[in-house]
């Protein structure tokens, strides 16, 4: 009887399984990046997946550096209506089974972008096998960008996905743009451009494509809604928090003088408060601050010079951040979230705003910044 | 009559060229003195026997004493004793005792003067430690009994002698100290070992196969052949039983746990022999585990694997034909097959088969792509996993575990990993060495004990004893198994 009970259990256990449809770790294709613009026809949607080649990467072995023909990775396009159609497309004519459980970075072209991610966003939200966590990076050029030459890593998306998790910008995840929608709040995508560059190195290609962050790409309400230029992204990234180890270069004396700051230690803090009922944010910015060149025409004495440096600092920053922010304002994107603050605070507040938050934010309300850097470390000689 | 016992005890040993009658004549009366002289102490023969007996006076009045002298055992210096049966006779004579045989008295005295062949202690081979004792037993029961009384100089130490075997007359001996160890504890081994019947014991798994106890893959017994494992074992209040002929001490009860201390684990720093505790336990899952985590993660879980090294195994395994499931089949019974050559071989042989093990499978079977190097790491991984177990029993048994596993993860992933896991866990769960919990302190709960379980405590803080002697403690729910 109790071998029978057993015999029972171990067959319903067996159930569970899935030993038939068992697949070897050589026949995936694992999708790491994924690459979005719109089709050729109007209404359709082309898709690019980045498959590393396993076979062209024997371990051991350093790849990249292998020539055109032996390139460790693989880029597969088709056009569909929607992006499933296009994936399915892509299985049928693949060999091996698609996984997109690797999936690490999805990139939007400009025009994709122009459209919307509504589409996109309500797939990685009902797709289990898509990661949340997968970043969204925007750029100009879908083809180019994807087609980057790796020089440091074996395949393209690897540096894609590196922009994004060393926070070199912004490093906006599905799982952001999905909460900020849901909230009806705005966010940004680092933005990347992309160039043909002469190799220094001789090779066949003689070009190889460089791409390079450019900027910020703010989205409404899943729409494009305008840029930031490479410094305004980096001001917005810092008064986010995002950005990872910045540095700054501080001019005075009309550009005659300078000093290089690094940033040993940033944080970011937002608050809100009302002010005649229109909502007032203060983003206070704070870190200790290291200093790597200083160039001073007129020779001050150290003391002076350190005094001068932070306030320089301070105002520049303050200046730098607030212009990006009005930037934002004009597009009417609230990118840094701030409108959760509202709803925080003031729920009932809140209730009145959100449907016309965007009108809101561009209009009536203020972003204050507070800047509190310090100086810690004078370099080697101070 | 007296004739008749000398031709009983001459029936029961003819044919047995080695045993030497030698005639011998006092008090004007002749005698036989039989023994065996390759096991006996021809010293003694000589200066105890021999020399007393040496052609006395026919006097009648000293020979009626020496007979009075006789019936009271005092006659010679040396222990002995009277046999009237001649079976049993030849039995004392076939153990190493001198069996004299005088005209005109009733019955034959045994001389006990046995001296078997043995060699001197020698250092331990199999259980090594650095710093600590290095002496081990040998196959000689006395000695090792001496080797054992020298390091507990108690007499509450008690030796308790018992013969198993109906040829081989082995003696056992359990090994004690009153009030540690638990009366009933000493009481049912002692049932359990007097009810064995065989015929021969000739090493400590005769009697522990024949004891009336749960059946299990795993150990139930604890063997050492370091005197002071055993000592310190006794002194936890477990009960030792020493064999004669074989240089391993049977340690009852015993947990899970302590399988994976070595005495060495007392005679270092206790930070470091904390550490390797820890250290051992997260290599013996490794042992188990390992080879069926591999492949069920990589042929059914290969999400969860960090993208680069993804890339990587997936690199490994492009141009290897089979399925991860049997190439670690494959690869994990090459192992076992060199494992045991390796142990079995003579040693000027031994170079050969590492090399040519250490040749084919770590890179012969790589390159030709038969094997992906990765599972070549899993397998050596495991394999060192596998012999970080410092006693050998519970290693041999969770080299064998690994297998079901294995074939559990490869068919079924994580949850056929879980579900062998599971089972083994609940097995040892339910599993009792007289009566003490297989898998104490940590089910029951103890937490008190785990700082001599999990980590090595200085000795000053173990010393609260908890020392109570191990299976006094009753079992908190009744019916389990284990005997």
């Amino acid at each position: 009887m109790k071998a029978i009970k057993l015999a029972m259990a171990l067959v319903m256990l067996f159930g569970l399984t899935g030993c038939w449809s068992r697949v070897e770790l050589d026949e995936w294709a694992f999708a790491f990046g994924l690459y979005l613009d719109v089709g050729p026809a109007p209404g359709t949607v082309s898709v690019t997946i980045s498959t590393p080649l396993p076979n062209h990467l024997t371990s051991g072995q350093q790849t990249g550096s292998s020539g055109g023909a032996n390139k460790p990775y693989a880029m597969i396009t088709k056009t569909g209506r929607t992006i499933p159609d296009a994936l399915v497309m892509i299985q049928q004519d693949l060999s091996r089974q698609l996984s997109l459980a690797e999936l690490k970075v999805i990139l939007v072209g400009k025009a994709y972008a122009a459209q919307g991610l509504t589409d996109l966003l309500e797939w990685i939200t009902r797709d289990p096998e898509v990661s949340m966590g997968a970043f969204l990076i925007g750029t100009d050029n879908v083809i180019q960008t994807a087609n980057l030459t790796p020089i440091y890593e074996q395949i393209p998306s690897q540096i894609l996905m590196s922009f994004a998790s060393e926070r070199h910008m912004l490093n906006t995840s599905a799982r952001d743009c999905l909460v900020a929608s849901s909230y009806g709040l705005g966010y940004g995508l680092t933005y990347i451009t992309s160039s043909s560059v002469p190799t220094p190195e001789k090779s066949a290609d003689g070009n190889r494509t460089w791409s390079g962050i450019n900027g910020v790409m703010l989205f409404n309400k899943e729409k494009l809604k305008g840029t930031l230029d490479l410094e305004e992204g980096r001001s917005l990234a810092l008064a986010y928090g995002k950005l990872k180890d910045p540095s700054y270069t501080i001019y005075w004396n009309n550009e005659k003088s300078y000093a290089n700051a690094i940033f040993t230690k940033t944080s970011s803090r937002r608050t809100v408060r009302l002010e005649k009922g229109r909502p007032v944010f203060t983003i206070h910015l704070k870190g200790r601050v290291g200093l790597t060149t200083v160039k001073d025409q007129e020779g001050r004495n150290a003391n002076a010079l350190h005094n001068l440096i932070l306030r320089q600092l301070n105002r520049q920053i303050r200046q730098n951040v607030e212009q990006a922010l009005t930037k934002t304002q004009e597009a009417g994107t609230d990118a840094m979230r701030l409108g959760s603050l509202v709803e925080w605070n003031y729920p009932k507040l809140w209730q009145k705003l959100r449907p016309r938050w965007e009108e809101a934010y561009r209009k009536e309300v203020d972003i204050r910044v507070v800047t509190d850097y310090t100086l810690n470390d004078y370099g080697k000689q101070n | 009559m007296s004739k008749s016992l000398l031709q009983g005890l001459t029936k029961h040993l003819t044919n047995c060229s080695d045993v030497t009658f030698k005639p011998v004549r006092t008090y004007g009366r002749t005698g036989v003195l039989v023994y065996i002289p390759s096991i006996i102490n021809t010293n003694a023969l000589q200066h105890s026997i021999l020399l007393p007996l040496r052609e006395k006076e026919n006097a009648e009045e000293e020979w009626t004493e020496f007979v009075r002298r006789m019936e009271e055992e005092v006659a010679f210096s040396i222990p002995g004793s009277l046999v009237e049966d001649p079976s049993q006779a030849a039995d004392h004579v076939v153990m190493g005792k001198a069996v004299l045989y005088l005209e005109g008295f009733r019955a034959f005295a045994s001389l006990d003067i046995t001296q078997y062949q043995k060699r001197s202690i020698s250092e331990s081979q199999n259980e090594l430690v650095i710093i600590g004792p290095q002496e081990a037993f040998i196959e000689d029961m006395e000695s090792n009994l001496s080797l054992i009384r020298h390091k507990i100089k108690h007499p509450g130490l008690k030796t308790q002698m018992m013969t198993v075997g109906t040829f081989t007359k082995t003696n056992i001996c359990l090994l004690y100290i009153e009030g540690l160890a638990s009366e009933s504890l000493i009481q049912r081994l002692r049932e359990n070992l007097s009810s064995i019947q065989v015929d021969g014991v000739f090493g400590i798994s005769y009697l522990m196969e024949n004891m009336k106890m749960s059946r299990s893959l795993l150990p139930l017994f604890l063997t050492t052949e370091r005197p002071d494992a055993a000592a310190s074992s006794v002194l936890d209040g477990r009960v030792g039983i020493l064999v004669d002929g074989t240089p391993t001490v049977i340690l009852a009860p015993v947990t899970f746990f302590s399988f994976m201390q070595s005495s060495e684990d007392y005679y270092q720093n206790y930070f470091a022999a904390s550490w390797i505790r820890l250290v051992r336990l997260f290599f013996s899952l490794v042992s188990v585990l390992l080879p069926s985590l591999y492949v069920a993660i990589t042929t059914f879980h290969p999400q969860i694997i960090p993208s680069n090294l993804l890339i990587t195994i997936a690199s490994a395994r492009e141009n290897v034909p089979f399925s991860a499931l049997s190439e670690a089949l494959v690869m994990e019974l090459t192992f076992e097959a060199l494992r045991e050559a390796g142990t079995r071989i003579p040693k000027p042989l031994g170079q050969t088969v590492s090399i040519i093990g250490g040749i084919v499978i770590g890179q012969a079977a790589v390159q030709a792509g038969i094997v992906s190097a990765p599972l070549v790491i899993v397998v050596s991984v495991t394999g060192i996993a596998s012999y970080i177990i410092p006693h050998m029993e519970l290693g041999l048994i969770f080299r064998l575990l690994r297998f079901p596993i294995l074939l559990l993860g490869g068919t079924m992933g994580l949850i056929g990993v879980f579900a062998g896991s599971f089972l083994l866990y609940a097995h040892m769960a339910s599993l009792r060495s007289f009566q003490t919990p297989y898998l104490e302190p940590l089910a029951p709960l103890i937490f008190r004990e785990w700082k001599d379980t999990f980590f090595r405590f200085p000795s000053s803080s173990l010393n609260k004893r908890k020392r109570t002697p191990i299976s006094s403690r009753e079992p908190s729910r009744g019916g389990a198994s284990g005997s």
